[in-house]
């Protein structure tokens, strides 16, 4: 499943837990890891535009290359060599690779050149780090929080095609042995369906919702999988279930929310998700 | 209001704002043109402009290298007396060059300690404390002389034109106690925000030799632009007051026996001095001279005596806290200026309140910028290296301040007024 795992590690926000992760769900899936390690130009520039009126170019080239120095070094005497012990006696690929640039465009630039199955990042609120790339990729984002529960929550609606979480969730759930809980959550603020090919249809009645939501619950039934059913907003859903069952892994599709409270547009759902989440989320995208 | 709005956003380079206030106030018809660019024959600016060749000559031979390297030697024992000894040292050099300039050079000597330390950046203590040490010491030791920081000089012409002499002596003595007292102070709130988790620093030790056998023995011309600084720094205590010497022409004579000595040339000059800080001060300066010729910083000390009730001390008080608010959200240099004609004004409508005790109070609160990033170069240069959060900085950049106003009012209070009598 997840045999070839990005790490990218930003010089603005580094943990331990996304590195432990990778490695673990290498070994799990007998897979490669590759370090991206992203020296960030947003705080070079941001520190340039600060000190152009107190330091001379000449200072500012100086001590920009003193920092880009210091990261390199960063990266390579702390965090790949942290990450070489953890692999001590582990038969795990590592390959390692420091770049300078933006961090969502340099994910994108590598998974256009080589192919993975998933991303892992760790994720700080409120840093300087562009997460878009959690809404612009095509594969499974995992966004590792260092929390120690053992349990995973499939998060299913009305929102999403709900075919690749429950099938991820069940293999995930088989390979970590851990327990699977899912919820369909019926997204009241943004009331269509999304098909399997990911496209909304128009505004449909309460009802009907409930009718495919009753048809997928069934077809899980079908599977031993024992669904919960929530009416709400899916982002606040999600996290409040997680917390009820103190959920290791939040799994949530490819979902498609448009709109929000009182009906106004709304964007980047799961960056506001991960924004406000203190568990590990997976999105498949 | 324009130019403290584009000092805070800084839409365009501070610098560039410092031009428009040059050419807005003649265009307005607040100030005539020549007034305006007369205002760059103050001695203040030739002052800055012979410190900034003198600090080019220390950093293009390293000698500040060497200085603060051997400064921290003296700190090597342990952790918290190491970042206590990154501070101090920090400050010192502060005060024979501009704070940014320390800030840029101490920088890349203690991320170098920390990597061999195998320190990792924001999740340890004992990082977030030695980098934010070099930012709050290159602040706090910038009050100390009047090279430190360029709102400095820009107090000491306001004053003149006033008819009011501050030498480099006086700044000293007025200025060192503020010094000596919240550094220590300053440090261990660091302390106690950051508890240091590191028991020995070994590899710092190591790290300290390895760095100063690749100084080397110390060169000749290393030796001449010492001599020279100190021979300049002995002038400007003992000799600023003559009339026919002054602090600029001192500072230039520093930078001409510089280029006599052959320790440094023009090409080190446009490498090095901060051109942009000139024309900042500049803006900054007839800023400053339109708010007191149009009444603005009478209005507005008319309206904050008013608040306070023409309480002596509430003013006081008032003046160091909002100066301390606005610098950081603004360049000092900007805070300072736009304070220093209310700070005026408030001296003739209040007693108790000279001139001299106003500017001191503001240059000198308009130094401690310790809680944003945009407050001042140092802690933009510092928070680049990675070491510590912009939480970090508000956290323990708050709690400093705090105590920093508290400081200030008490010497302000006791010192300046009861025991100088400014």
């Amino acid at each position: 499943m997840f045999k070839r795992i990005l790490v990218p590690i930003s010089s603005e926000f580094h943990s331990k837990d996304v590195i432990k992760r990778s490695i673990y769900l290498a070994g799990l899936f007998s897979g490669t890891v590759h370090l991206l390690y992203i020296i960030e130009e947003k705080p070079l520039d941001e520190l340039d535009r600060r000190t152009d009126t107190h330091l001379t170019h000449y200072n500012r080239t100086e001590t920009h290359q003193d920092l880009l120095n210091q990261q390199r070094q960063t990266a390579d005497d702390l965090i790949f060599d942290d990450a070489q012990h953890l692999l001590h006696k582990k038969n795990i690929n590592m390959k390692t690779t420091i770049v300078q640039g933006e961090f969502s465009s340099v994910v994108i630039d590598e998974l256009k050149k080589n192919q993975y199955d998933l991303v892992i990042i760790g994720y700080e609120r409120g840093s300087m780090i562009d997460y878009r790339l959690i809404n612009d990729i095509d594969i499974p984002v995992w966004i590792e929080s260092g929390g120690k529960h053992q349990s995973i929550l499939a998060v299913c609606s009305n929102l999403a095609p709900n075919k690749k979480v429950p099938e991820i969730s069940i293999k995930l759930a088989e390979k970590l042995d851990w327990d699977l809980n899912m919820i369909y959550v019926t997204d009241i603020e943004d009331n269509v369906e999304v098909d399997e090919h990911g496209n909304r249809s128009s505004p449909k009645p309460l009802h009907e919702l409930l009718f495919s939501r009753q048809e997928f619950i069934e077809h899980m039934q079908d599977k031993g999988i024992f669904v919960k059913t929530v009416e709400g907003s899916l982002q606040k859903e999600s996290i409040k279930a997680a917390k009820q069952i103190k959920a290791g892994l939040v799994i949530i599709g490819r979902e498609q929310k448009k709109r929000g409270k009182l009906g106004l547009p709304i964007k980047k759902v799961k960056q506001k998700i991960a924004d406000r989440s203190k568990y590990s989320l997976l999105f498949i995208n | 209001m324009t130019a403290a709005i584009l000092w805070i956003t800084e839409p365009i380079p501070l610098a560039a704002t410092g031009l428009l206030i040059m050419i807005l106030q003649p265009l307005l018809g607040i100030i005539p043109a020549e007034e305006i660019y007369s205002t760059f024959g103050n001695q203040a600016v030739f002052f800055l402009i012979g410190a900034f060749i003198i600090a080019a000559a220390i950093e293009t031979h390293g000698l500040h290298r060497r200085i603060a390297l051997k400064f921290l030697k003296h700190f090597e024992n342990t952790p918290r007396g190491f970042t206590f000894g990154i501070m101090l040292s920090s400050a010192l050099l502060s005060f024979i060059m501009p704070e940014h300039g320390v800030a840029a050079l101490f920088l890349p000597i203690i991320t170098s300690i920390l990597l061999a330390m195998k320190i990792i950046p924001k999740e340890s203590n004992f990082g977030k404390v030695s980098i934010l040490s070099i930012a709050y010491g290159c602040s706090i030791g910038s009050l100390g002389t009047l090279i430190g920081g360029a709102r400095n000089p820009l107090t000491i012409g306001f004053l003149a034109d006033a008819g009011i002499t501050v030498t480099f002596l006086d700044w000293m003595i007025y200025a060192i106690p503020v010094v000596f007292i919240c550094l220590p102070v300053v440090w261990l709130v660091l302390q106690f925000v950051f508890p240091i988790e590191v028991d020995q620093i070994t590899q710092a030790k190591n790290e300290i030799e390895q760095q100063v056998s690749l100084q080397g023995k110390i060169k000749k011309k290393e030796i001449i632009v010492l001599s020279i600084l100190i021979f300049t720094v002995f002038l400007w205590i003992f000799f600023s007051h003559y009339t026919y010497f002054g602090l600029a022409g001192i500072a230039l004579l520093g930078s001409i026996l510089l280029f006599i000595s052959g320790s440094i040339t023009w090409k080190d000059v446009e490498k090095k001095v901060p051109w942009g800080i000139i024309v900042l001060y500049g803006g900054a300066i007839t800023l400053g001279l339109g708010m007191q010729q149009t009444g603005a910083g009478h209005w507005i000390a008319q309206n904050l005596f008013e608040l306070m009730s023409g309480n002596f001390y509430l003013i006081v008080f008032s003046l160091i806290l909002f100066t301390i608010l606005l610098t950081n959200i603004m360049s000092n240099t900007g805070a300072v200026a736009v304070l220093l004609p209310i700070g005026f004004a408030l001296a003739t409508d209040i007693p108790g309140i000279s001139p001299l005790f106003a500017s001191m109070i503001i240059a000198l609160s308009g130094g401690l910028a310790f809680v944003f990033i945009i407050a001042t170069p140092g802690n933009a240069i510092t928070y680049s290296s990675g070491y510590f959060s912009t939480k970090d900085l508000f956290k323990a950049g708050s709690i400093a301040n705090l105590i920093c106003i508290a400081i200030i009012f008490v010497i302000s209070v006791v010192y300046w007024k009861g025991f100088l009598g400014l």
